[in-house]
């Protein structure tokens, strides 16, 4: 949940007044709040090329689904939760038509752009980027998208502590690939 | 176990999420264009329902094909009421109707769900089984003197022009705008069952053959049919 606690409106309350009342600043809104997270996001998943693209279709079902949003439950994970299939729909659809994959070897830089990121955060990119899809998802919810091991259990369909297991092994991974350089 | 502590040694935290003001007013401008400013035509709005309703919907709306294709062939089978079999088949067709359902639930998910993987294929493959092994127990639709052989080939066409309207129905209330294969097959699988259960009702038959060949066959047809698209698709895709 975002609420940066001066009085505005939360994303459950946003989200809901743009289900009930198709206002569109609250879309807007939520569109502002979300659309940098996600394509960071989206970049450190391997997507830097389409990124962009994917937040814009991540959008699209968000607002094809909005009947199916529950004011009660927490946004946050509903909308990431839309966001992984839409990633993971994008990489099977690559993966068919034998384009680059997204898979860690196929990325050829890193997805923070050079410009703007120091030289630790695309060695770390590249570090993310051997992980396999599975434990660089966690990685990426739980370390730069600060989601809990709850509400990332939830929207993988597994255990809290298989996720935490997941997690561990990944962060595991990344110390030995990290440690050398990073030492 | 702790998850926390190599990770803090070892990766940054990420710089915060922006971008650009300009990037953003335009990826917000084509996300207007694509969602709330769009002209919602009667199609988008019946995608748009929530998926409760949608399934709800379809299943209806496959009850009404099945009911419109029975008026069609000639009613129900004139033997049911005769040989008191109608407690069985309102059964048989309860059992029918949950499994068509659960299928066409498979096919209408919602994209704010986690995907089911191999538990929505096992689903679409139930669909194809059931009907078959219904068609393996000729004693639950007895017929004292039903058609045979000569028929079959009615049946089937008859079988697969409903499944393929159910199935097609189903497809309207898909949301994703590409189809993907779980959903494209599990529609497909739904129709199969669909078209079972009205021939089911309609053909006296208890011929193994003609179950087999005339009225469990469609959901293979209508499912090999799906699988071939989107084999099709794939290598066009491949090619393109």
């Amino acid at each position: 949940m975002i609420d940066k606690g001066d009085g505005a409106e939360t994303d459950e309350q946003l989200f809901a007044r743009y289900v009930r009342q198709a206002d569109r600043v609250a879309f807007e809104q939520v569109f502002r709040r979300y659309a940098p997270r996600l394509q960071a996001m989206f970049m450190r998943s391997g997507a830097a090329d389409i990124a962009g693209d994917l937040v814009q279709k991540t959008f699209l079902h968000v607002h094809r689904a909005r009947a199916d949003y529950q004011q009660e439950r927490p946004f946050r994970p509903w909308i990431y939760t839309i966001a992984l299939n839409v990633r993971r729909e994008e990489a099977r659809r690559r993966a068919r038509s034998r384009e680059i994959v997204l898979a860690p070897e196929s990325v050829r830089e890193p997805s923070v752009q050079p410009s703007t990121s120091s030289p630790t955060d695309r060695l770390v990119q590249r570090a993310l980027n051997q992980l396999s899809d599975a434990a660089r998802e966690v990685v990426v919810l739980h370390w730069y998208d600060g989601l809990s091991f709850p509400e990332i259990a939830e929207m993988l369909g597994a255990t809290v502590s298989a996720v935490k297991v997941r997690a561990h092994r990944a962060y595991e991974q990344l110390r030995k690939i990290l440690g050398p350089e990073a030492g | 176990m702790t998850t926390h502590g190599p990770e803090q040694d070892v990766l940054p935290r990420a710089p915060d999420a922006s971008m650009a003001p300009a990037q953003l007013d335009q990826l917000w401008s084509e996300v207007a264009r694509d969602t709330i400013d769009a002209k919602r035509s009667w199609l988008t709005r019946a995608r748009e329902l929530p998926t409760a309703l949608r399934i709800a919907l379809v299943v209806v709306g496959s009850i009404g094909i099945s009911t419109l294709a029975l008026l069609v062939v000639g009613g129900v089978r004139g033997d049911m009421v005769a040989q008191s079999l109608v407690g069985r088949h309102v059964l048989a067709m309860v059992g029918l109707a949950v499994l068509a359902t659960t299928i066409f639930a498979v096919a209408l998910r919602g994209v704010h769900r986690r995907p089911l993987g191999l538990l929505g294929w096992a689903a679409v493959a139930l669909g194809v089984i059931i009907p078959l092994g219904l068609s393996l127990t000729p004693w639950v639709w007895q017929s004292a003197s039903g058609p045979s052989a000569e028929t079959i080939h009615g049946c089937n066409v008859i079988g697969t022009v409903t499944g393929l309207f159910a199935a097609g129905f189903a497809w309207l209330f898909q949301r994703t705008s590409t189809p993907a294969p779980l959903r494209l097959i599990a529609s497909a699988a739904g129709g199969g069952v669909v078209a079972f259960g009205m021939l089911q009702l309609h053909c006296p038959s208890d011929d193994i053959e003609h179950l087999l060949l005339g009225h469990s066959i469609v959901g293979i047809i209508l499912v090999g049919a799906a699988l071939v698209f989107v084999g099709v698709r794939r290598l066009v895709l491949r090619r393109a």
